[in-house]
């Protein structure tokens, strides 16, 4: 018979420059530790700061915090002494969002050395996210060879997404030779997405279809969900493709890439360099890539107003297009910083979908402060909500389904 | 007497329409311009086309008009040097259709020319739609932005319609491009830059993620001109099937051979895309018009696409569709949504705008 | 863009061999130079260069105008002339061949193409065919020097129309030719202390040059260097000095890591050290001369010495011109040429203007007959140019493919 031990396990969550972690007590899914050291490894004047939070016990320590590794090494001693204090706070499994896998991993996967060993070679892909996972897994894995250590990755919901949408008009034997698809991401967060808006509107996810847009001040994708299943995501193969970004310039014309590079005499580097960490909403904004400033800026400058209808166009388009596709939507879930944090942003995107089906309550989206919220209005025919993110429990949740697999089968 | 010359670089044709006359008449064709070259044999061709009968006009499609044409022009010499101008943006075609444009000019004295453009309707995009989140830098130096194409179509499909239609035109030619409009104003259009963005065609990619070409020239040492060269001339149903035959037979395996119908879904699911992308723009959508060369051989594809979207409230005859000439609609009573077919040739929607044209020179001349 | 110019390849293959052929019933000399130009020069005219014209020294200078005035690219192929018999001195360069009129035709329909193809260029393509009498450099000196003019400093590159089989080859060995001189006083037609008479004299020498050969260096690319005696000649009794004089002339193959001077000094030192015992015997080693006479009527005095030259393959002019082609249905690698000399002694190793060279046929060839290599050879040389002409100073059009216009 199965049965589901409990677990602590820390979620480990990386940024480019972040550290977000949180213990978490399995099958309660009870909140034990959360935290987040920034900052890391970026020079800037202010020092790295961790801001820790042991059940309500707040720490801040700032200090110098070279890589993620010293990060994790940091936060881990902040557990350990929290654990003098109280003997449940402890851990016995690591989870880590890994992002990008490429093609060789489809599930969630326990990690080994020969793990490792796999996902070394997939480094290139993120060439951001993936290095600094991967050093903290072989951390975890030299120092706690005890502590079982379970790989989450970002594409592993998109594996479901149909050759129609996940193939590119490209030569056949190029793709095959380089394992060119759509990969797809943000998937952590559109299935924990997905499983909160049907447990919050008591429906069966297998019966929903669903659009989740995960709009954050780094990434911003758009997930369409069938009854259960990641059909299609605006992120490609790379995280580049789709919507436009804090930094990244989303859907373009390979033309013009070519063209920059001639012109401006650029290696397929500096055009990459371009493309990824000047253009979105930097690029048309200049003065800052964060999306909140745009909209504070908008009454003023004419670059903001541009860099926001931009921004909410194409987040449009592929609503409309997901709409198309899934026949309409039964649910509209906006996620992560901006999804959440800007309601006049939700506000200009629902603008004009009724045709779709999606209408917005503009007093109760104004009116937003926290928590999973219904903001749709009377006669919407699909529930527009808003979803805080919490990618550390869906990490969580994943490395503790397989753990009790693990376990079960001992 | 019109005279209406589509010159695509290999091939030049031309076409005459005589008044009241309703379709136009192919009277030359030759796959190389050279055959017109120097200025009696030209001559000799026009007056052989025109018999002793007065030519009023001869109108031009040209593909490309940059930031300078917003609307047909008559080819003076004021003309022909804002043209040249062009060339550093489309170096392969400005300077052969600069070429076509003075041997006609030389060759026919006091003929008015008139120049249409493809691109000129698009040059009233919304800002938001016609850039690319680019730094502005490269906005401003390289003019890069949606040049648009198939605007003689789009305009015209689109602009069939009261003010306050919402629009969405599907033009399936060599190049299949999808347009929103309304109140004569374009509000989306699939196809880029170049004609790398937007739906695939039989060789070239279509929308994909630019990630992809930087992975392939960095990890895999691709040079950017043989990407372009993949992109392009490799790519589409080509790429997708490995089949380097016509669209048309290609269309033929459909239902028996497993890559051709990937390759269909592919291209439905980037048109889907656009079509998307019009009605999230237009905030909803009251007509679709299909038109093109293609158009014909692609009923069974839109019907299939058509009936994927019926749940907006389209519902189609069935088929077989009659073979109207001009516009029809396929469309049933009921349906909420409204479908035509537009099966004008681009040489009659030339006469026809050629027509109008000269209807405002006219009009222009008398005040 | 290729496809452009391919199909304008194939369009122009009738009048290339044509051409060709009446290139190859010429049997250029001294004499009839002027003629041989006046027709490469019609038919570049024919071809619709922007401008045609012909140098002092003889040099063939046609222009494809670009849309901008950025850099420039030089197609450079050369014209051997068969000197008249009793003017004729040896060089390094085989005479009386006709191999290099492949090169002059590919050059210029290279140019052709792209004007045919209405392609335009950002800079200007500079087609220049050069007469070269044995080892004179004058010409390709008053090519850059004086009729290039401003267009000299603004050059990114040159092609050189030469032999590579189709392999972009980036450079060769140096070669020059110097001469030891050996003066001494005889009496009685014999040398003082040796007791051997003049010849006699030379012997150790010679033995002692031909060990130096057997301990040359050598490069990995571009292979061994190499010494030989070429003559040895006794010139007798100089009365101005009331010596005799011997010379040696060598030949010299060399590589870039050895420095002229250091060769020369080295034969002098090997010469002293010969005759160090015969305290009236003068040695000194020098660069060869010799005297020529251009076709335009100048009188030059040229040294036979041409420099050794490599450029690096990641080189950006070589690098596009390389990827042009193959990326275009040419199995080209990087090479060097083993055996002949090229204008890249001044290009490269003088100027420091990126040079490669491209062409049809083998160095080999160079000695045969023009008819041995075919006419759908030289237009394959073209086309090649063509594509590395407009990969480094085309503009190019993206995205838009000719069959979907």
């Amino acid at each position: 018979m199965k049965y589901n031990k409990g677990v602590n396990i820390l979620a480990l969550n990386c940024g480019s420059s972040s550290l977000k972690y949180k213990i978490i007590e399995m099958p309660r899914e009870r909140e034990l530790v959360h935290g987040e050291a920034e900052r890391v490894g970026i020079k800037t004047q202010a020092l790295s700061v961790i801001t820790h939070f042991c059940l309500d016990k707040k720490r801040v320590i700032e200090a110098p915090i070279p890589d993620h590794t010293s990060a994790l090494k940091k936060a881990l001693q902040l557990i350990e002494d929290d654990e003098k204090e109280r003997g449940d706070i402890g851990f016995g499994v690591f989870a880590h969002r890994y992002v990008h896998p490429g093609n060789s991993f489809s599930r969630t996967t326990k990690v080994s050395a020969p793990v490792l060993g796999r996902l070394r070679e997939t480094l290139p892909l993120a060439a951001i996210h993936n290095p600094v996972s991967y050093m903290l897994m072989e951390f975890c894995h030299k120092e706690y060879p005890r502590v079982a250590q379970y790989a989450v990755f970002d594409t592993v919901f998109h594996k479901t997404i149909p050759p129609a949408f996940a193939t590119y008009a490209l030569p056949r034997n190029i793709t095959k030779k380089y394992g060119i698809r759509k990969i797809g991401f943000h998937g952590i967060s559109h299935r924990y997405v997905m499983e909160e808006a049907c447990r919050f509107l008591n429906r069966d996810k297998f019966q929903q279809r669903i659009i989740s847009c995960h709009l954050g001040t780094g990434g911003s994708s758009i997930c369409a969900v069938d009854r259960g299943r990641s059909v299609n995501n605006s992120m490609g193969f790379t995280p580049l493709e789709g919507l436009m970004m804090n930094t990244r310039c989303g859907d373009i014309d390979p033309g013009a890439v070519f063209y920059i590079m001639f012109k401006e005499k650029f290696s397929s580097g500096d055009a990459e360099d371009i493309l990824n960490k000047k253009s979105g909403i930097l690029g048309v904004f200049d003065s800052s890539s964060d999306l909140r400033e745009v909209i504070r800026g908008m009454g003023r400058d004419r670059m903001a107003r541009m860099a926001f209808d931009m921004y909410v166009r194409r987040v449009k388009t592929y609503i409309a297009f997901y709409s198309l596709i899934l026949k309409k939507s039964d649910i509209l879930v906006f996620t992560d910083s901006l999804g959440v944090g800007e309601p006049l942003l939700r506000e200009s995107i629902s603008d004009g979908m009724d045709f779709l089906g999606i209408k917005l309550n503009r007093d109760v989206n104004a009116a937003y402060s926290g928590g999973i919220k219904d903001v749709s209005a009377k006669g919407s025919e699909a529930r527009v909500l808003i979803i805080p993110a919490n990618e550390e429990l869906m990490i969580a949740r994943e490395a503790y389904r397989e753990f009790s697999k693990d376990d079960n089968s001992r | 007497m019109i005279i209406a010359v589509d010159y695509n670089l290999k091939e030049v044709r031309l076409w005459a329409c005589r008044e009241g006359e309703k379709a136009p008449e192919l009277c030359f064709f030759a796959r190389d311009p050279a055959v017109l070259a120097g200025e009696d044999s030209l001559r000799g061709c026009i007056r052989e086309i025109s018999g002793r009968e007065n030519i009023e006009v001869v109108s031009f499609r040209i593909l490309f008009g940059g930031d300078y044409f917003a609307g047909p022009e008559i080819v003076n010499k004021r003309f022909l040097a804002r043209f040249e101008k062009l060339t550093t943006l489309f170096p392969f075609y400005v300077p052969s259709m600069l070429k076509m444009l003075k041997r006609f000019k030389e060759a026919l004295g006091g003929i008015p020319l008139v120049a249409f453009f493809e691109t000129s309707f698009f040059l009233r995009l919304p800002e938001s739609a016609k850039f690319y989140a680019l730094p502005f830098k490269f906005r401003k130096d390289t003019s890069i932005r949606k040049w648009g194409f198939h605007g003689i179509f789009h305009q015209h499909n689109t602009g069939m319609f009261p003010p306050a239609d919402k629009s969405i035109s599907v033009v399936i030619d060599k190049q299949t491009t999808v347009c929103a409009a309304s109140g004569n104003r374009p509000l989306s259009i699939s196809l880029g830059y170049t004609p790398l963005e937007g739906v695939m065609s039989r060789t070239s990619c279509g929308d994909i993620d630019p990630g992809i070409v930087f992975y392939l020239m960095n990890v895999h040492n691709f040079s950017m001109h043989r990407i372009d060269e993949m992109l392009k001339n490799e790519s589409g149903f080509l790429g997708l099937t490995g089949y380097d035959i016509e669209l048309r037979d290609m269309l033929k395996l459909r239902g028996r051979d497993a890559k051709v119908d990937l390759a269909f879904e592919v291209y439905q699911s980037q048109v889907m895309k656009h079509i998307g992308e019009g009605i999230a723009a237009m905030g909803g959508l009251d007509n679709i018009v299909f038109a093109g060369a293609y158009l014909d051989m692609f009923i069974p594809v839109i019907y299939d696409m058509l009936k994927k979207v019926s749940f907006l409230g389209i519902s189609t005859l069935g088929l077989p569709w009659k073979k109207d000439k001009g516009i029809s609609a396929v469309s049933s009573r009921d349906s909420g949504i409204k479908v035509y077919l537009n099966r004008m040739e681009l040489a009659g929607l030339i006469f026809y705008e050629s027509r109008a044209f000269l209807k405002k020179i006219v009009f222009d001349r008398n005040g | 863009m290729n496809q452009a110019l391919k199909s304008k390849a194939a369009g122009l293959v009738g009048s290339l061999s044509e051409f060709y052929d009446k290139m190859a019933d010429f049997d250029v000399n001294g004499s009839n130079l002027s003629d041989f130009s006046g027709l490469i020069c019609g038919q570049m005219k024919e071809l619709g260069f922007d401008s045609v014209r012909k140098d002092k020294a003889g040099n063939i200078i046609g222009v494809i105008k670009g849309y901008e005035n950025k850099e420039a690219v030089l197609i450079m192929s050369h014209i051997d002339i068969k000197a008249d018999r009793h003017e004729r001195l040896e060089g390094p360069h085989k005479s009386g061949v006709t191999g290099f009129k492949a090169g002059v035709v590919s050059g210029i329909y290279a140019g052709a193409l792209i004007k045919r193809a209405l392609l335009p260029l950002t800079g200007d393509l500079v087609v220049c065919c050069l007469p070269r009498t044995e080892s004179c450099d004058f010409g390709i000196k008053q090519l850059f020097e004086v009729s290039l003019e401003a267009k000299a400093k603004k050059i990114k590159g040159v092609i050189l129309s030469e032999p590579t089989d189709f392999n972009v080859n980036l450079g060769h060995k140096g070669r020059m030719e110097y001469e030891i001189v050996v003066r001494g006083r005889l009496v009685r037609n014999f040398l003082q202390h040796r007791g051997i008479n003049m010849l006699g004299t030379m012997f150790p020498l010679i033995n002692e040059l031909e060990k130096v050969s057997r301990e040359l260096p050598s490069d990995s690319n571009l292979g061994r260097s190499d010494l030989r005696i070429k003559d040895v000649r006794y010139n007798g009794y100089q009365p101005q000095e009331e010596l005799s004089e011997f010379r040696i002339v060598v030949d010299r193959v060399f590589i870039p890591e050895e420095d002229e001077n250091l060769i020369l000094n080295k034969a002098k030192t090997i010469a002293k050290n010969v005759y160090k015992s015969d305290s009236d015997v003068t040695v000194n080693a020098v660069l060869a001369k010799e005297r020529v006479r251009t076709y335009t009527g100048m009188d030059i005095l040229s040294e036979k010495d041409y420099k050794p030259w490599i450029m690096e393959a990641h080189q950006e002019f070589a690098r596009a011109s390389i990827d042009s082609i193959t990326e275009n249905g040419f199995k080209s690698a990087f090479g060097y040429w083993k055996k002949i000399v090229t204008d890249g002694s001044y290009t490269y190793a003088q100027l420091k203007i990126p040079t490669i060279g491209f062409g049809a046929g083998s160095e080999e060839g160079l000695d045969t007959d023009a008819a041995s290599l075919g006419a759908d050879k030289v237009e394959r040389a073209a086309y090649g140019q063509a594509l590395m002409v407009q990969r480094n100073i085309g503009l190019p059009t993206f995205g838009w493919s000719s069959d979907e216009i």
